[in-house]
């Protein structure tokens, strides 16, 4: 028999039972026309092919549950509802929503006091953009159970979608749905406020809703438009600053019933990536793991799980899995970048080296590996090396303002003076107002070794600018200063800097750093200029690693992304 | 079993007629507001996505189509972007629909004949061989505007790979510029747009750029149930924009830097150049993909600020940001300002942003009922027109899923993305009304559209429509109720340079009814490009006592006496010069 055979058949059989009803003790009872009550929808039979395996498995086992209940001459109504419900909630589950929606209609036929049935009809029809369907299911639904607050809520939302803002502030403002979602529902009495222009009415109702939902940072946007509309331009800039993307949390109970039938590999995914965000990295692991099992030769499943491991610290199985990924798929550039930082991490690295190199082989143009494998090629000492890779990434970013810096310090430490200045002289030409590639440059041009490269007048003017531009001096630009004044013979006033920053520093608690300026002030003090723009050990040679991978190939969200209504 | 494109659109077409659970409930054809005069007309153009089972993003996403007078006849013409093969391993024999001929775009001259009655036969005739016109490649849409002011409209082609600029000779054939002009940009770019952004009387152009799909880091996208689906833009780095700067001499200037342009990255998809918030001086607004969109306003000077978020025109009214795919802006509200819409996904909304004249924006989706109305649809190509030249701003959406759509699943359709079309009829303050019932049978066809132009290919005074469908024909929408009221067009040229002054400003004075405004552009909707003729519904006040200009040099000058029912060209310069 087909699939498609037995939903039919239910479906015809259902419809027979109910024309024919039982028989009586003297014998065949006549036959009689269904109530028109009684008539069921029929349910679209989903295509399942692709489908995960397991889901395919819950699904059918769901199809013949109904079978089997509509098939039992003893089932009553609530009974065979019970059963179309439950196969409704899978196709739920799994995005199936005609065949859902036939289910729950059928569902709410035969058991038309349950609430449930009412409600989950009525949140596909919101999903579906039909909210006037959706507005009146979800109010049959709160006739059957008046204090459901979430189906108030939800009605709320939906009223004030079709403008009715007296219908939506009286469900908004019940006392009941303040108390279950309080976050969600001044949020939404905000709105409402916003739209009858009741500005003030407004700020107070999302400053209360922020209140009570602190992480709900999309309430900073509704701030900004109310703060805007009252002319308050400065909150209104903080606000967008703040602004955020997380809604109101509101818990629906029914919905997360759906949730917890999923076990598509797509959920597992989420449920790790969840769990990644809060850091219940264990939680991660498992989830990830699961999704390898579901499917053994898909690679992403090898590397999620690589990255969970790595964040709970566990780098050699972390790389493990990496390497299973690699198996299945040898010529995944990113498999080889994470690796790399790994082995960085793990101090490896010639490995690292390796695996970065293998990245740029097979997709030359991720950014991210050439900038990360200069950055370890300069920390190893191999300037030049370092320099090429720092100059593939700036050609392919030309917004990017850190490459060009770097690829500057490369040559410095190379000693190539006059190549660092002509590369940062380009680099300032694409993006004039960098500040830190500007106090490079004029560094070099007044403590270079070599007279050609120095330019004493123009690195004085140069970081006097940057330091009136960036309304004032910090370290570096400090000491930039410094040397600065001293190449042009200003060695009293160079003397001077010097001092006033390191008695700052030590004010501040830096004397570290402070200790670092002591060099320059005794060459200052014996009327000598500085001629190392950077000690050969300073930081800018050793450039961190980053720690964390980047977000691998997806699995990635629907395409389609659900309704953002849906919690 | 292989399908032939052909064999494909013979069922889509045939399933369109029969009803055989493609099609919806259609009018009669006499009530119709557009009919579909596409085979008539001789239009032959099938859309190929190049798709093989692999789900490549760049499948779902072309093409546009671009309206514009090739040849200075008069007329409009048409060209269409054509798709290709897609993959490192690309070849025929394993796309889902074979294709058929050369793949490239196609350029139809407008061949159309004037009756003395006054009716018109549609014709237009492929003209790609002799044009010259060799554009292959991925392609994604169009923008046609005059670049080197010879008067002769040029074309530059957005691609999935490398863009190519078109130079018009004049004399009915194209060259490839692209070098040259220094307008390569290599990616991926979807919309493009014209405009004199430094007011020196030359067009400068900018690229929007979507999202970084490379075929080496194929992402698997899967759907709840675990099955193979599209991707979404959040699964790849958006692009940065381009802004290249005319150097009037065939030439242009990668200005992206410098004029800060490049500063943000979102994934463009639709772009719009208007002046929002009336300071004389062309802005930009991008749709962005899942990304707040941006409002590039121009600071005068060369660079260009970002204020999408303290415009409120960036997200949605919940701060969302939505899937922006489509964008138009034009004076909804009859107030002389530049309003915004935007297309969405399915689940989310269309956007109306109401301007306030100084480029601030307040959110009305709902309170129009376009959120209603654009709920249930992915739209992508759009656009403001007044249909029936009662001098309202009605909307047309052409839609198209991304996401499988369940029921076309289960019919085993091979292509299960379609989804109908609509048109929108503005009611007067701000409300529009669902009227895509009567706007004729194509409407009803669950097609994948994508680009969406407009323009009066008929030359009969009413806003006709062309759409590409994604692995589907191109459609000829042609109106039959706007031409009935009273109405008057102009063709807005340069004083020293004989080309479509875009981003000029036309306001219509009429006796005892208010004044209406429109924009002369090329950009707007989605990849496409549309007539740059302006078009004024008169409505039940047919009395134009004047004609104003507001030209993007900052001149504004005034015409009486113009005559209602035709096109008159305006050239800058020939009118009375006002100050305001």
């Amino acid at each position: 028999m087909t699939r498609t055979a037995p939903l039919l058949f239910v479906i015809v059989f259902a419809l027979s039972l109910c024309a024919f009803g039982p028989l009586s003790a003297g014998g065949a009872s006549s036959p009689r026309e269904p109530e028109a009550h009684e008539k069921l929808m029929e349910v679209p039979e989903p295509n399942l092919t692709g489908v995960d395996l397991p889901v395919q498995t819950q699904i059918q086992s769901a199809e013949k549950a109904l079978t089997a209940t509509l098939n039992l001459h003893a089932a009553v109504g609530a009974e065979k509802a019970k059963a179309f419900g439950y196969l409704g909630e899978i196709y739920q589950a799994y995005g199936f929503d005609d065949a859902a929606t036939a289910c729950y209609a059928n569902a709410a036929k035969l058991a038309p006091l349950a609430f449930r049935w009412h409600y989950y009809l009525a949140y596909l029809h919101e999903k579906r953009g039909d909210s006037k369907l959706a507005a009146s299911e979800y109010q049959r639904a709160l006739s059957l159970k008046p204090h459901d607050a979430i189906t108030m809520l939800r009605l709320g939302n939906l009223e004030l979608d079709l403008n009715e803002f007296t219908l939506a502030k009286s469900y908004l403002g019940n006392p009941l749905v303040r108390q279950t979602a309080p976050g969600a529902a001044l949020s939404g009495l905000g709105k409402i406020a916003l739209a009858e222009h009741r500005y003030q009415d407004a700020l107070k109702c999302f400053t209360e809703a922020l209140k009570s939902d602190p992480h709900a940072s999309s309430i900073h946007y509704h701030l900004a438009k109310a703060y805007r509309a009252l002319g308050d331009f400065q909150n209104m800039d903080a606000n967008l600053r703040d602004r955020g993307e997380t809604e109101p949390v509101v818990r629906d109970p029914l919905l997360e019933e759906i949730d917890r039938l999923k076990q598509s590999r797509i959920d597992l995914w989420k449920r790790g990536n969840v769990a990644m965000h809060e850091e219940r990295f264990a939680d991660a692991v498992a989830a990830y793991e699961q999704m390898v099992e579901l499917k053994p030769s898909d690679p992403i499943g090898y590397i999620y799980l690589a990255q969970a491991l790595a964040a709970t610290g566990e780098i050699q199985r972390a790389l493990d899995q990496y390497k299973r990924a690699l198996q299945l798929d040898p010529h995944n550039a990113i498999v080889h970048y994470n690796m790399g930082i790994l082995y960085t991490q793990a101090k490896s690295d010639e490995m690292a080296i390796t695996h970065f190199r293998a990245a740029i082989r097979y997709d030359p143009e991720m950014v991210a590996t050439h900038f990360d494998l200069a950055n370890l090629l300069m920390r190893r000492g191999k300037d030049e090396e370092a320099g090429l890779e720092y100059g593939i990434v700036v050609s392919a970013e030309p917004q990017n303002s850190l490459a060009p810096l770097m690829q500057a310090m490369a040559a410095v430490h190379a000693g190539a003076y006059s190549q660092a200045r002509s590369l940062l002289e380009e680099a300032l030409r694409r993006l004039p107002s960098d500040p830190d590639m500007a106090n490079a440059l004029a560094r070099i041009l007044a403590a270079a070794p070599d007279p050609k490269v120095r330019d004493e007048p123009r690195a004085l003017k140069n970081i006097q600018t940057l330091i009136q531009t960036e309304q004032g001096m910090d370290f570096e630009t400090g000491v930039t200063l410094g040397m600065a004044l001293a190449a042009v013979g200003r060695f009293k006033d160079a003397a001077d800097c010097q001092i006033n920053m390191i008695h700052e520093l030590q004010a501040a608690g830096r004397s570290d750093l402070a200790k670092l300026l002591q060099e320059d002030l005794v060459r200052y003090q014996r009327n000598e200029a500085c001629r190392r723009p950077w000690a050969g050990d300073d930081p800018i040679f050793t450039p961190v690693i980053r720690k964390s991978q980047p977000a691998a190939q997806a699995i990635s969200e629907q395409p389609d992304t659900d309704s953002k209504r849906e919690n | 079993m292989r399908i032939s494109r052909r064999d494909f659109v013979k069922l889509g077409i045939a399933a369109g007629v029969s009803g055989a659970g493609i099609l919806r409930a259609a009018p009669a054809e006499a009530e119709e507001i557009f009919t579909d005069r596409t085979r008539e007309s001789g239009i032959d153009f099938v859309h190929f996505n190049g798709m093989s089972g692999k789900h490549y993003y760049p499948e779902m996403i072309g093409s546009g189509v671009a309206l514009f007078d090739y040849d200075n006849d008069g007329d409009l013409d048409i060209f269409l972007v054509q798709g290709s093969m897609l993959g490192p391993n690309n070849d025929r024999s394993q796309t889902v629909f074979r294709p058929e001929g050369l793949l490239r775009g196609r350029l139809y001259r407008n061949d159309s004949i004037r009756h003395a009655d006054g009716s018109c036969t549609l014709k237009f005739t492929d003209v790609t061989q002799e044009s010259g016109l060799d554009v292959r490649g991925y392609g994604m849409g169009v923008a046609a505007a005059d670049f080197n002011n010879d008067g002769w409209v040029d074309l530059y082609v957005t691609n999935f790979g490398h863009n190519q600029m078109w130079r018009n000779n004049g004399n009915g054939t194209f060259t490839d510029v692209t070098r040259e002009s220094g307008t390569d940009v290599s990616g991926w770019s979807c919309s493009a747009a014209f405009l004199d952004y430094d007011r020196d009387g030359w067009l400068d152009l900018f690229v929007g750029n979507y999202v970084d799909f490379r075929f080496s880091d194929q992402k698997k996208c899967l759907s709840a149930s675990g099955a193979e689906d599209y991707c979404g833009p959040l699964s790849f780095n958006p692009l940065p924009n381009r802004l290249f700067r005319n150097r009037r001499d065939g030439t242009f200037e990668d200005v992206t830097a410098s004029s800060r342009i490049g500063s943000e990255s979102g994934g463009a998809l639709g772009v719009t150049c208007a002046d929002f918030n009336g300071d004389g001086w062309m802005d930009i607004y991008v749709a962005n993909d899942k990304r707040p969109n941006q409002l590039w306003v121009n600071q005068r000077d060369g660079t260009f600020k970002n204020e999408g978020l303290a415009a409120g025109c960036a997200l949605d009214q919940d701060g969302i940001p939505q899937s922006g795919m489509g964008v138009d802006s034009g004076d909804v509200l009859g107030r002389g300002f530049e309003d915004l819409v935007v297309t969405n996904l399915a689940g989310e909304y269309a956007d109306l942003f109401l301007n306030n004249g100084q480029g601030w924006f307040d959110d009305a989706s709902f309170q129009s009922g376009l959120a209603a109305a654009t709920r249930p649809y992915t739209g992508f190509g759009m656009g403001l027109l007044d249909y029936d030249n009662d001098g309202q701003l009605d909307l047309l959406v052409v839609n198209g899923a991304i996401k499988a759509v369940e029921e076309q699943v289960r019919n085993r359709s091979l292509f299960p993305y379609g989804q109908p079309k609509l048109l929108l009829h503005n009611t007067g303050n701000g409300h529009f009304e669902n009227v895509s019932n009567r706007a004729g049978a194509s409407f009803s066809f669950l097609e994948v559209s994508r680009g969406l132009a407009f323009g009066d290919l008929d030359n009969d005074g009413d806003t006709d429509a062309v759409v590409v469908n994604n692995s589907g024909p191109a459609r000829l929408l042609i109106n039959n109720v706007g031409h009935r009221k009273p109405w008057i067009g102009f063709r807005m040229v340069g004083e020293k340079h004989h080309r479509d002054m875009l981003g000029t400003r036309v306001a219509v004075f009429r006796r005892g009814a208010p004044t209406l405004w429109r924009r002369v552009h090329q950009d707007g909707s989605y990849c496409s490009s549309s007539d740059p003729r302006v078009l004024f519904g008169l409505g039940d006040f047919p009395e134009v006592t004047k004609v104003q200009a507001h030209w993007v040099s900052g001149h504004v000058e005034e015409w009486t006496g113009l005559r209602v029912g035709k096109y008159t060209e305006l050239r800058e310069g020939s009118g009375i010069p006002i100050k305001i």
